[in-house]
């Protein structure tokens, strides 16, 4: 069984790195759909078989990096997730991507991409995770900057990698910690370590994730990032590196000391709420669902704020589906419309393409959390384990999250609104087969996730039923309120709601313009201090100015011995005297 | 008075060296052929001698006024083997050139066979005496170069034979190794004043500051062949005299003041030579002044005496400075051979550049041609420099490139010899080995297993004169390094056809072997009690 | 094995003399391909500790024997040089370069493979300054136009002050232990306590001029840039080496008590130079100048990983170090196509290459990557590793261990840079008709992908090496 655990890894990881070097398209795209499909097929193999296998990668004497990979069944249920929405990305860009010349290299990227989320999703040695953690950003990078005559692309995409990567600083740092109390690197051999390592280890391991995840404070890359095409941004947001970061947390929850639970509720709590505001002011149809995705993602984290990775990883499937769908649609709806995805002039009719309405309509309703699709169920379970952990940790995030329950409804009926019922062109748009069966599957999978709360392999706590109205109320609540305003004038958008502070959420709060600001002013005082100090100081003062100094001695000394024999005689009787009386005077003192 | 014999043996390469010398006063046109071969004769003697035990003559009871061992005999054929490579690189060599430069190799014989202060003054004097005359060429500058190491010589001798006398009267002896246990209770001012001034004295051979000015001054105006002898047997000379002195008689009870003394010498040296050097534009001065750095580099193993450490391996102090001096004498040969050998014939220029000479006695035309050696060194015996020149700061930056000279105002200038290496190959690459390996850098690995020697001495001594050594090779490094640019890279007028090519090759091929089998030179260097 | 031992040594000198002398570049190639088969054949009949030594006495006097051994430590140093060697060889004779900057380059490896190989101090010193003349004429001869004179007389004279500080500890610990053969003072601990920190306070010192540590870098920006292609190749890939070699093999190895000793200073300075390093590079406006400074950083990693002292950490300065010989290497390798074909290295004068050259732009993405330390690539492990050995020592080792993951952050900041100026964007005009990769170029190239590539996957063969070596 150890050969598909590594199957599921090598083969999209291979069809990766190999497709890197295939010049020709047609080839590109059959190993750009076959090595997903090998990898769900594993995935799926895994998920029955659990395959536990190890190998040691580096021994550094005190410690060592095994190449270990655990796949439980929630592992396989997530590797199962990353590889079907790989998979439908993959055959949508075929067609989406048919007339780019970069299309080889795009699909080889996706697979890396893959391979890094199921490494990921698989390890059990926290330093092999970092492999596929980082390997991941750095294919989000190309990925992100695949337009090359887009100019804002590169530096999103630089954005995007230089971003988590300061996160991985912490992330790094919190490993290294852990291991070196732990003694080990392996997840399920990390034993009690002391309660305040564990409180630093796991502190800067939160901030890596919270970069990976774009949560509060490092969410500034995430919207940026929808330079990239629409399938990169359904991979990214979906099933693979913003679920990563809480991925890893719930496999490193049994570390957490739970009194320090509370900073990833407040974490969770601010993103969740302060996304869905932004979500709600964004004014393209691409930025709606980026900041929901962080607003999400933040349930998630919420999840894990009250200690239950279930819930988490019950709302990333379930946000894997429905996530994936919206974007793969949006991709249709913004062709159709022929915008650049603008909410003011994105315009399509339902009956223009009935696939893409439908498709929109359920993913929208999911994420809102409308039962008895998939996204009810997973937020049910999180804020019924919130209700239920009596801790401070959980009354934030109950509340924040209800909070952020009307939130999601409101900016889903907005930009359903928007979208589908202010006019728009009238002929009929067909979607390529290729972009139809994604939808298709994507449409089939939130139908059923929810049947996961009841027959899968994770263990939530049973539905609450006051809970259920509560939510259903705050949904419905949301609802009405967009609904209101859309009644009242159609001809303006519901975000109007927000008064003033419209333009300051549909910005993100200016959080990247002043990160990125700050970021640019302090790298430019500090190379140019560090250029001073280096160039100037050590190199042309200490350096050069040496050698000018000796030179300068050397021209002195030469002058010095201008002036004949008499110069001469003068110098040499005062030296052999100064030499003498040295030597008289030390031997007296020496006897 | 009661006679002694005389182990004429022993005595047998000064004889030999001493024949030549009187024959070659007779031999006419072949007075060259027979200094070198007599010379030959004598080193090969020496050798023999060296080979077989060791002999003492001469002796005031347990003390010999001379010893022939391995080390001394070794030096011995060193020094007329030296004398040997300069009758060869003299084109024009008369019977009493011969006659003066085989009288000096004399000298250095016994120099390096005397066991007591007499003897070895005596013997220095033999060695330099002759130079006054040879130094000097005709014209103005030439008198001015022989009349400046004529008054250098005496006034060092003259200190020396003070400090000599000095240590006579605190020990009552004059032979080494008397004065190494009758100095024992001597007064230590006394021994201190006489150990300074003696070393002092004897340091002007080997061009070690303080006394070290005469020697860019005199090498340059000096004819090659002689500046060459000066750069290498005569430094040789110095430098065993030192060693001897110090090794044989100071170390044992006066090696603290004599540590001192050649701490202050060495470090000095070092620094002037290699400071004076950086800005130096022509090669001959260049290489004196290195060359007093490297006699910084001689000294500085005994310099170590100073320290206790020092103190306690006297032999091996001895035996690296005496290593370092060989490797050294050998590269300054290899050096001024090589140039001596691409130089244009200097003897018939002398006519012509006389003329030239009167046009360069104002600086001025020759600054306003951009070059770079305008005439800025007035040595009037006796005289200072005018206040003007004094005026001409540019002037003053110049190396001694001597006033009015014979040469002409760009001979001898380090650019000069740009391109040598496609020009004459043979003799350009004798001098790159002989310039890297003054500056101890591989490939020419007799350079670098001096280095190690000292080097190896000192860390185990006193690190603290490692280090000044070390920083004084970083230094040397500056200046030979475009030094050997120029000859390997530069771009630059065809030089004249190179002479003297079996000398030259000669030379080169020792330095190849000393660098390849160092043992060789390690062995009879190595000397004990 | 003795005899290939020799050959390692002996071929590429010969191959100098030969292709010199005949004018002929393929000679060059022979022979370093000969030498590398001399040294990838070593680790036949190996056991712990020495594989394979020969010992000939030359100068007994002054402890100088022609004594080579190979250990788990010096091997991959040394089959990298001789690889580098031989593709700086191709790399000539593709471009039809003179046969002298060949002749040059084989000395260089010869006397790099000597110090690698080398068991005795004095040899090894001997070979360290033999490196010095060869690589200088480099610069010098074939540089570029307006810088190569500074730039090889900053070269020459700093280098020549490492090996000499270098010599002098060397030569107390000769004095001190009265023998030259490095093994046998490794194995017996070292100097005697007294001289420990001398001994490595000198070493160190020469060997950071080489590695080189920060504050006493500045030769290698200017000789970097200055250099030709494969004369920056050799420099970042083989003479930084020596530094870091020497001063992990010999420095801590004949004066442990020293290293520990002065272990808090060293970590402090190469934590000053990976950032400043790393700040330096944000404003570079030069490709290969920014290529340069990041190898002060790089090395910055090596030291800061050997003075924590640990055994986590040893083997991290020994794989960052060897890891940095290929990939700056490869760096400069496509820094050089790059300027060979644009005619400037300035970043403001590039962009584009991702549509101009894609086959181009993707390998210089490939080696950023590397270069900044990718998980998955060769980077990796040795940098990762030095923050873990850093937090192993713990207290304020923890804040170079900040500091350090910090750096490798900004290393990811001016790569990144370089990469959005130089690849992405609109083509600039130097770009316009690039020429394509040729199959030769590829070659050239593909050996070190191939290395970074699967030391980045597989980094375990590697450390079990360094595990058995002589330390």
């Amino acid at each position: 069984m150890g050969f598909f655990a590594w199957a599921l890894i090598g083969l999209p990881a291979a069809a990766g790195l190999a497709g890197l070097l295939i010049r020709r398209r047609r080839a590109a795209a059959w190993s750009a759909v076959l090595a997903p499909l090998f990898a769900l097929v594993c995935s799926i193999v895994c998920f029955f078989a659990n395959p536990f296998v190890a190998f040691t990668l580096a021994d550094f004497g005190s410690i060592r990096v095994s190449a270990a990979l655990d796949l439980s069944p929630t592992a396989s249920a997530v590797a199962i997730a990353s590889s079907l929405v790989t998979l439908l990305v993959q055959l949508y860009s075929v067609s989406y991507l048919r007339d780019d010349s970069r299309y080889g290299p795009f699909a080889a990227q996706v697979n890396l991409f893959l391979a890094a989320m199921l490494v990921v999703v698989a390890a059990d040695d926290l330093v092999f995770l970092l492999i596929g953690w980082e390997v991941m950003g750095a294919c989000s990078y190309l990925l992100i900057a695949h337009y090359a005559k887009l100019p804002s692309a590169p530096g999103s995409a630089a954005k995007a990698f230089l971003v988590t990567r300061f996160g991985d600083v912490a992330f790094v740092l919190g490993v290294m910690v852990l291991g070196t109390a732990a003694g080990t690197f392996r997840i399920s051999e990390i034993g009690d370590v002391s309660e305040g390592v564990a409180a630093a280890a796991m502190l800067l391991i939160l901030f890596g994730c919270i970069g990976k995840s774009a949560q509060f404070p490092l969410q500034i890359w995430l919207p940026p990032a929808m330079a990239g095409p629409t399938p990169v941004s359904a991979l990214i947001h979906a099933a693979t590196m913003v679920a990563a970061g809480a991925y890893v947390l719930t496999r490193l929850l049994p570390v957490w000391p739970t009194d320090l639970l509370v900073v990833v509720a407040l974490v969770a709590a601010i993103s969740m709420l302060g996304a869905g505001l932004c979500a709600f002011a964004a004014t393209d149809v691409k930025g709606v669902l980026a900041w929901s995705t962080v607003s999400q993602v933040g349930f998630m984290f919420a999840a894990v704020a009250v200690a239950d990775p279930d819930a988490a990883l019950f709302h990333l499937l379930s946000h894997a589906g429905f996530k994936a769908l919206l974007f793969l649609t949006a991709g249709v709806i913004i062709h159709q419309a022929g915008t650049d995805g603008s909410l003011a002039t994105t315009r399509v009719r339902p009956s223009s393409s009935r696939l893409a309405f439908w498709a929109m309509t359920l993913g929208l309703a999911a994420m809102a959390g409308i039962p008895p699709l998939g996204g009810f169920y997973s937020k049910e379970a999180i804020l019924g384990a919130a209700y239920e952990s009596a801790t401070p940790a959980g009354v934030i995030v109950f509340w924040a999250g209800i909070g952020a329950g009307i939130l999601t409804a409101a900016y889903s009926a907005r930009l359903w609104l928007l979208v589908f019922w202010r006019g728009g062109a009238k002929e009929r748009a067909t979607v390529p087969l290729a972009q139809s069966i994604g939808l298709w599957t994507l449409t089939g999978v939130i139908v059923v996730v929810g049947g996961l709360y009841f027959a899968g392999p994770l263990e939530v706590p049973p539905l609450h039923l006051d809970l259920m109205v509560l939510m259903l109320i705050a949904v419905l609540g949301g609802f009405a309120v967009v609904g209101d305003s859309w009644w009242r004038d159609r001809a303006r958008d519901p975000a109007r709601l927000l008064g003033r502070t419209r333009a300051a959420f549909a910005r993100g709060l200016y959080a990247e313009a002043l990160a990125g600001k700050a970021t640019r002013t302090g790298a430019r005082a500090a190379a140019g201090a560090a250029s001073a100090l280096d160039e100037h100081l050590v190199d042309q003062i200490l350096v050069e100015g040496s050698a000018r100094a000796t030179v300068a001695a050397a021209h002195r000394t030469d002058t010095g011995h201008r002036g004949g024999l008499v110069a001469y005689l003068r110098l040499s009787v005062a030296g052999t005297l100064v030499i003498t009386a040295c030597a008289i005077g030390v031997s007296l003192w020496m006897s | 008075m009661v006679s002694q014999p005389i182990d004429h043996a022993a005595l047998l390469p000064l004889y030999l060296a001493a024949a030549t010398a009187a024959v070659a006063l007779f031999a006419g046109r072949l007075a060259k052929a027979c200094t070198m071969i007599g010379l030959s004769i004598s080193a090969g003697a020496a050798i023999w001698i060296g080979v077989g035990a060791d002999r003492r003559t001469f002796a005031v009871g347990e003390w010999h006024s001379y010893i022939a061992s391995d080390a001394t005999m070794g030096l011995a054929a060193l020094f007329a083997l030296l004398t040997v490579l300069v009758a060869a690189l003299s084109a024009r060599a008369g019977a009493e050139y011969c006659f003066l430069l085989a009288a000096s190799a004399a000298g250095g014989i016994t120099l390096a066979g005397s066991g007591d202060l007499i003897t070895l003054i005596v013997a220095l004097e033999t060695l330099t005496v002759p130079l006054y005359v040879l130094v000097t060429r005709p014209g103005r500058d030439g008198a001015e170069a022989g009349v400046t190491f004529l008054i250098a010589s005496i006034a060092s001798s003259a200190t020396a034979l003070m400090g000599a006398a000095l240590l006579y009267a605190a020990s009552g002896t004059v032979h080494f190794a008397g004065l190494a246990t009758e100095l024992a209770g001597a007064h230590p001012g006394l021994v201190a004043a006489g150990v300074a001034l003696l070393l002092g004295g004897l340091a002007f051979k080997l061009a070690a500051a303080p006394l070290h000015a005469w020697a860019p001054l005199v090498l340059e105006r000096a004819p090659l062949p002689i500046a060459t002898y000066l750069a290498s047997a005569s430094k040789l000379g110095g430098a065993v005299a030192i060693t001897w002195v110090v090794y044989f008689g100071l170390a044992p009870q006066a090696g603290l003041p004599a540590g001192i003394v050649l701490a202050a010498l060495s470090v000095a040296s070092i620094a002037v030579g290699n400071v004076a050097a950086l800005v130096q534009r022509r090669t001959v001065s260049l290489l004196a002044w290195s060359g007093i750095a490297h006699a910084g580099y001689v000294l500085a193993p005994l310099a170590a005496l100073a320290t206790a450490a020092g103190r306690g391996a006297p032999d091996a102090a001895a035996s690296a400075a005496l290593a370092y001096a060989v490797f050294f004498v050998l590269l300054e040969a290899g050096a001024f051979a090589a140039l001596t050998a691409v130089r244009p014939d200097t003897e018939t220029e002398t006519a012509t550049a006389t003329a030239t000479a009167e046009k360069g006695r104002t600086p001025e035309p020759l600054l306003s041609r951009g070059d770079l050696s305008a005439p800025d060194l007035k040595v009037n015996a006796g005289t200072l420099r005018s206040s003007t020149e004094l005026s001409h700061p540019r002037a003053t930056i110049e190396s001694g490139g001597p006033q009015g000279s014979d040469l002409k105002a760009s001979a001898g200038n380090i650019t000069e010899l740009a391109g040598l290496f496609r020009t004459a190959p043979l003799p350009a690459t004798v001098f790159l080995i002989a310039v890297v390996g003054l500056s101890g850098l591989p490939p020419a690995l007799a350079g670098t297993f001096a280095k190690i020697v000292i080097l190896e001495f000192l860390a185990s001594s006193a690190v603290w004169l490692a280090i000044i050594v070390a920083a004084g090779a970083i230094v040397g490094l500056a200046y030979y390094l475009p030094l050997a640019r120029t000859v390997l890279l530069g771009r630059g007028t065809p030089t004249p056809k190179a002479r003297f090519t079996i000398a030259v090759a000669v030379i080169g091929l020792v330095l190849l072997a000393i660098g390849l089998a160092p043992q060789t030179v390690l062995e009879f260097t190595r000397i004990s009690q | 094995m003795g005899l290939m031992l020799i050959a390692a040594v002996a071929l590429p000198l010969v191959g100098a003399a030969l292709s010199w002398w005949l004018r002929r570049n393929w000679i060059g190639v022979a022979s370093a391909a000969g030498s590398f088969a001399a040294l990838a054949v070593l680790p036949l009949g190996r056991g712990d500790g020495w594989w394979h030594a020969v010992d000939l006495a030359w100068a007994p006097s002054i402890h100088l024997d022609f004594s080579l051994s190979v250990d788990g430590v010096s091997w991959p140093l040394a089959l990298l040089t001789a690889l580098l060697g031989l593709l700086c060889c191709v790399h000539n004779a593709h471009k039809g370069a003179s046969s002298t900057l060949t002749a040059l380059l084989l000395a260089v490896q010869a006397a790099s493979i000597a110090v690698f190989l080398s068991d005795n101090l004095i040899l090894f010193f001997i070979a360290f300054e033999a490196v010095l003349l060869p690589m200088w004429a480099i610069v010098y001869r074939y540089g570029d136009e307006a810088t190569r004179r500074h730039a090889a007389a900053k070269f020459a004279l700093f280098t020549v002050t490492g090996s000499l500080l270098m010599a002098t500890g060397l030569f107390v610990a000769v004095a001190d232990t009265g023998t030259a053969d490095l093994g046998e003072i490794i194995a017996t601990g070292g100097v005697s306590a007294d001289a420990s920190l001398l001994v490595f306070t000198l070493l160190a010192a020469g060997f950071a001029v080489k590695a080189p540590l920060w504050p006493l870098h500045s030769w290698l920006p200017d000789a970097h840039t200055a250099a030709p292609t494969v004369g920056s190749v050799l420099l970042a890939g083989v003479l930084l080496k020596l530094g870091t070699y020497g001063l992990i093999r010999v420095a801590g190895g004949l004066a442990p008590h020293g290293a520990a000793d002065a272990a808090p200073v060293l970590a402090i300075l190469a934590a000053i130079g990976i950032i400043v390093a790393s700040l330096v590079c944000l404003r570079l406006g030069e490709l290969k100048r920014l290529i340069a400074y990041s190898s002060v950083g790089h090395m910055g990693f090596v030291v800061l990983a050997f003075a924590t002292g640990t055994e986590a950490g040893v083997r991290a300065a020994l794989f960052a170090n060897l890891a940095h010989g290929l990939v700056t290497p490869l760096l400069f390798f496509l820094a050089g196509a790059v300027k060979d074909r644009a005619h400037t290295g300035r970043l403001v004068d590039l962009g584009g290459l991702r549509l101009a050259a894609p086959a181009l732009a993707g390998l210089l993405g490939f080696a950023a990557f590397a270069s900044l330390g990718l998980p998955g690539l060769a980077g990796f492990w040795g940098e990762a590793f030095t923050v873990y050995a850093a937090v192993e020592r713990g207290g304020a080792w923890i804040a170079l261990a900040a500091i350090a993951a910090f750096g490798a952050f900004l290393t990811a900041a001016y790569l990144l840079r370089m990469l959005r100026r130089v690849s992405h964007g609109p083509v600039a005009p130097a770009f316009e008709g690039l020429g394509a990769v040729s199959a030769i170029e590829f070659a050239t190239w593909s050996p070190l992908v191939a290395a970074v590539l699967l030391l980045g996957l597989a980094p375990g063969p590697l450390l079990d090496l360094f595990a058995t070596g002589v330390l």
